[in-house]
């Protein structure tokens, strides 16, 4: 019987646990290369649905980002805003050996307060509270 | 004496090929856009549908997907362009030859003209249309068998800048010569 409680409590804890992880909605960063060389900040939405992606416009997210100095690393977040502008950036590649085909990247761009400083990799809403970062490698 | 000339003239004629095209496309207002695309991405295959005839006419057909505009204003912006070609060297059955193009191919020399140009469709904001067009195009034109088709691709230009276009040179539009 008490086995059978605990046993109750174990499946009941990583329920709950699962349901926060696999919950969040992460982007991968995805830069949208510019005709005079620049890049606008973004993330990588890829085929997202046009309603779910209207529920980003113009909300927070949070960027971990880590900057690298000549003897560190130093991990960070920052909060930013999405904006309601998708760009899909082509480009030429190879998917085997002998076919060449195009590559599609679709980002929602994302505005920073220093752009020349969008050097994150990984974001999040900011609806999830992020407190610390930790760099495993 | 005259294959020697007609060598000449044909290895002597402009040497490149233009990669980059004005577009009209039309808005979703519905107000038409002039849009300059690159070719990124083209695939050269025989007409399947035509079977012999085209071998016999020495036929070619490419299909291209030109993007690649990084401005803001046509960032997303795509067109889906056929061109019919011609070999104007030989067809060669290069079966056991080492080289890249089989089991048939315009070689000796690998100079294609460029007989018809054809819009397939163009977007102004859905280049996720134009990849999926493109790429149910090129299947289709494989046939079902892949690989007894060869079709060679182009990307950004390479390969396709040995080509020739020579009795086209002073035509402006799609891929005219510089």
């Amino acid at each position: 019987m008490k086995n059978n409680k605990i046993q109750f409590l174990f499946i009941l804890f990583i329920s709950i646990f699962t349901s926060n992880v696999f919950g969040v909605d992460y982007f991968w960063l995805a830069g949208v290369p510019l005709e005079d060389g620049s890049r606008l900040g973004g993330v990588n939405v890829g085929v997202m649905s046009e309603d779910k992606l209207k529920k980003l416009f113009s909300k927070d997210l949070i960027v971990l980002y880590r900057e690298k100095n000549k003897h560190s690393v130093k991990k960070s977040i920052r909060r930013m805003k999405f904006t309601d502008e998708i760009y899909i950036t082509d480009r030429a590649g190879y998917a085997d050996e002998e076919e060449a085909g195009v590559f599609l990247t679709r980002s929602l761009v994302v505005r920073a307060e220093d752009e020349k400083k969008f050097l994150g990799y990984i974001a999040i809403p900011a609806k999830h509270k992020v407190e610390d970062v930790k760099i495993l490698n | 004496m005259k294959i020697l000339l007609k060598l000449i003239l044909i290895l002597i004629s402009i040497d490149s090929f233009s990669f980059s095209s004005e577009f009209q496309i039309k808005k979703t207002d519905n107000t038409i856009q002039k849009v300059k695309l690159d070719l990124l991405v083209g695939s050269i295959c025989y007409q399947s549908s035509l079977g012999d005839k085209a071998l016999q006419r020495k036929e070619l057909i490419m299909y291209s997907y030109f993007g690649g505009n990084r401005d803001e204003e046509f960032y997303n912006s795509c067109a889906i362009v056929e061109y019919k070609l011609r070999c104007l060297g030989k067809l060669v059955p290069t079966e056991g030859i080492q080289n890249d193009f089989g089991p048939s191919f315009c070689v000796e020399p690998m100079k294609l003209k460029k007989m018809d140009t054809k819009i397939l469709y163009t977007s102004f904001i859905d280049k996720f249309k134009c990849k999926k067009m493109f790429d149910e195009l090129i299947r289709s034109s494989r046939g079902s068998e892949r690989g007894s088709i060869y079709c060679p691709f182009v990307k950004n230009g390479k390969l396709l800048d040995q080509f020739v276009d020579f009795e086209n040179e002073n035509k402006k539009g799609i891929a005219d010569e510089k």
